[in-house]
């Protein structure tokens, strides 16, 4: 087990990370450059003295800080540490850079036996210079098993291969570490490196480890809108939810939703109860109200596929969980806003742009709180939903995500598929698809699937899911112009 | 010029197995690039055959000019040896010193462990860079008998006006800027973190130095030892002002040409070399077989 819970000064900030690795467990630092991902690594191979902390491995105290002191040298702490330069010594053949670590017999069996695994027994005669990148890094994962590490650190190890070379390396990692039974930690700085290492990832930005856990669920909620910048969110759209928010009743940001009972109220800043209990009143006119909306929203056809709104409308009742996002002004329900309070209040643009806003609107007597929340928004942050480019399908599937509608602007090939970017109530969301995009009159629709949300502080207030109470509904948060 | 430039060419591309200029069209674009290059390379390795042929001339002067009566008439008169003992020993003395006192420092200033470390590079280079007569003339006035140093020395009975300690203080001062500049580039060389690699792999400081630093920087601090010692055999301007005596081989050159002309001199500089080049060869060999083993 190594466990490590230090502060480390840097220059520009203080590096404050705690962790703890199983043996055999293979935990990945990941983070941008300049993150103190490599500061981490070095305090605890003992290369850099942290200011506080205490690190042990398998029960031997390596650092620490408080009484009883320990400040273990570099010699003595059996620590492996693989860097991006392998650091064969170039005065010494592969055989003797094996056995350089102490126990290591240079015509041992061990030696042989691991080489033959490394894939490097023919080359144990040859000068480091003579070998390839791929070869140096086996040669130097090699010298730390014969130097009986009790624990692997690998600091960005691959950065220079090619990516088969990265694979296969990565694979024969993992299985060495499962056989020896040592905890191993990983930094890296590309998101698919760690995540072919880990069994855990943790996400370190500037000196704090912001979130760790199983690498699939980092990615897939991350707990803070920079979690989710880079874990690679590259576009983030503001939400908005009106009405019934569940029991929870989170999500409502003050200023922007108000209490919808009380029509042209202005904006309240405790919208949440309110909005709540709006909703709760509006739903039985809701259902009338969504009816109401089709004509509307088919009404202002040709922008943003107005058919789909209409089936959503008259449809299923849990198609209200879905969200959407009218990128155009004036998507679906346009006269119906513009009819109720909200136009009057300035916010027609932002109303009309929430297809189905207008419905509800019209439904319930909780138009005027829309507006008015609309209005009251000024421009301060709200929900974001976080769009990430490989979570994004074509097509409007509004049960599974956001609905995202917006104008086709950039399109290229990108691997096997194609890297679409529109742009939705201002903001460019770039998405990953299998196939060409093709645009609908300039407009492309495409659905992220169960997008993180983030409030205005940047922490994460849920995902957009279906679990979400029929009623509610998205929309820009843009602000009023 | 020309012509022979553009034979070299038509060579050179012949060569290469290009077709030669003459199959080629005139008007192609590469005809022309390709003969200025080839004429601009030709023209440098001719630049160099004249400077290295230049610089070796001494060297083939002395070996046609020495005449093996002279030489064996010079060698055997007596006494003639002894500036070449004085000369090999206070050598020795010196690389021992400079080995002792600039090893550190080349370590310190290589790994960046001293403070303004411009500072202390441009002190070597001022040493470096001071005529060797004129840091004769100011050792008499730092370390002479009238001095407070002198008074020192005089105290341990020693003395650092024309003694061998003299000659040996000369010769550190004109050859230890050569030998700590160019071993704080060897230990430079040396990449800290095959250190770190080998501290992490179980080896303490003294074991690493053994194993890594050393093993690595060695060529390179023999290749600055031999340059080192090759400045200290051939020390004169600041020696003849503070160590006229006991003479060591340039003194002897020195006073046999004022003494008895060119011709009794020259075999004195055949010894010279003899006893100054050994080390350096030795060195560069070493250190090329080093290079090479590297390279596998």
């Amino acid at each position: 087990m190594l466990s490590a819970a230090v502060e480390v000064d840097r220059r520009d900030f203080l590096v404050c990370a705690e962790l703890a690795v199983a043996p055999g467990e293979r935990l990945a630092l990941f983070g941008p450059s300049g993150a103190g991902k490599t500061t981490i690594l070095e305090t605890v191979a003992g290369l850099v003295r942290p200011r506080h902390g205490q690190i042990t491995l398998g029960g031997r105290v390596l650092t620490s800080t408080a009484p009883p002191r320990a400040d273990i040298p570099p010699w003595r702490r059996r620590v492996g540490l693989l860097r991006q330069d392998p650091g064969l010594f170039p005065h010494l053949s592969v055989r003797d850079n094996l056995a350089y670590g102490p126990g290591a017999d240079s015509h041992g069996p061990e030696l042989g036996a691991l080489a033959a695994r490394l894939g490097i027994e023919g080359l144990l005669d040859a000068m480091p210079a003579r070998l390839s990148g791929g070869q140096q890094h086996r040669v130097a994962l090699g010298r730390l098993l014969l130097a009986r590490c009790d624990a692997l650190l690998l600091d960005e190890p691959y950065a220079g291969l090619d990516a088969s070379l990265r694979r296969g390396l990565t694979d024969l990692v993992r299985a060495l570490v499962a056989d020896r039974r040592v905890p191993s930690v990983l930094v890296a700085h590309e998101l698919a490196e760690a995540q072919a290492f880990a069994d855990r990832l943790a996400v370190l930005d500037h000196g704090v480890i912001l979130q760790s856990g199983a690498p699939g669920d980092v990615v897939r909620h991350p707990a803070s809108r920079r979690v989710a910048e880079l874990v690679g969110y590259l576009g983030f759209v503001p939400v908005t939810r009106s009405g019934r928010a569940g029991p929870a009743g989170v999500h409502v940001l003050p200023g922007r939703i108000t209490e919808g009972r009380a029509a042209g109220a202005a904006a309240s800043a405790d919208g949440t109860g309110a909005g709540y209990e709006a909703g709760e009143a509006a739903d039985p006119a809701g259902a009338g109200g969504w009816a109401g909306a089709a004509p509307g929203a088919g009404g202002s056809a040709g922008v943003g596929g107005a058919p789909r709104v209409g089936g959503w409308a008259g449809g299923a009742p849990r198609a209200g969980g879905a969200l959407r996002v009218g990128g155009a002004p004036g998507v679906g329900g346009a006269p119906g806003a513009g009819g109720s309070a909200g136009g009057a209040s300035g916010a027609g643009g932002w109303a009309g742009g929430a297809s189905g806003a207008g419905g509800w609107a019209g439904g319930a007597s909780g138009a005027g709180g829309w507006a008015g929340g609309a209005s009251g928004a000024g421009g301060a942050p709200g929900v974001v939903a976080g769009i990430h480019p490989e979570r994004v399908v074509p097509g409007a599937l509004p049960g599974r995500g956001l609905v995202l509608t917006g104008p086709l602007t950039a399109v290229r090939p990108s691997g096997t598929g194609w890297e679409a970017e529109l742009t939705v109530a201002g903001h460019r969301i770039a998405c990953r698809l299998p196939d060409r995009p093709e645009p609908d009159d300039g407009q492309l629709t495409v659905t992220a699937l169960d997008p993180p949300l983030f409030g205005p502080g940047g922490t994460a207030v849920g995902q957009a899911e279906q679990d979400m109470a029929v009623g509610s509904s998205y929309g820009p948060g843009r602000p009023a112009p | 010029m020309s012509s022979a430039a553009s034979r070299v060419a038509a060579a050179g591309s012949g060569v290469r197995g290009d077709p030669g200029p003459g199959r080629r069209p005139p008007a192609s674009p590469g005809g022309p690039l390709r003969v200025s290059r080839s004429a601009s390379g030709a023209v440098s390795v001719a630049a160099a055959l004249v400077i290295w042929l230049a610089l070796l001339g001494p060297v083939i002067t002395l070996l046609t000019h020495i005449s093996p009566g002279a030489a064996r008439a010079a060698l055997t008169s007596p006494g003639a040896l002894e500036p070449l003992v004085v000369s090999a020993e206070s050598g020795a003395v010196t690389l021992a010193v400079l080995l002792v006192l600039g090893t550190p420092l080349a370590w310190l200033l290589a790994r960046g462990r001293l403070p303004f470390p411009r500072v202390w590079e441009a002190g070597l280079l001022l040493v470096l860079l001071l005529p060797p007569l004129v840091i004769g003339l100011l050792l008499v006035f730092m370390v002479g008998p009238f001095t407070p140093v002198g008074h020192g020395l005089e105290a341990l009975h020693l003395s650092a006006s024309n003694t061998f300690l003299a000659l040996v203080i000369a010769q550190v001062y004109e050859s230890a800027p050569y030998y700590v500049l160019g071993a704080q580039a060897a230990i430079a060389s040396v990449d800290p973190r095959l250190e770190q690699q080998a501290a992490l792999l179980g080896d303490r400081p003294w074991r690493v130095l053994r194993r890594v630093t050393l093993p690595l920087a060695g060529p390179g601090l023999a290749m600055a030892l031999a340059v080192a010692w090759a400045r200290a055999m051939g020390a004169f301007g600041a020696v003849i002002i503070v160590a006229y005596h006991p003479y060591g081989l340039p003194l002897q050159i020195w006073t046999t040409l004022q003494e008895t002309g060119l011709d009794s001199a020259l075999p004195f500089a055949v010894v010279l070399l003899v006893v100054a080049l050994p080390l350096p060869l030795a060195a560069y060999v070493w250190s090329a077989r080093a290079q090479r083993r590297r390279r596998g």
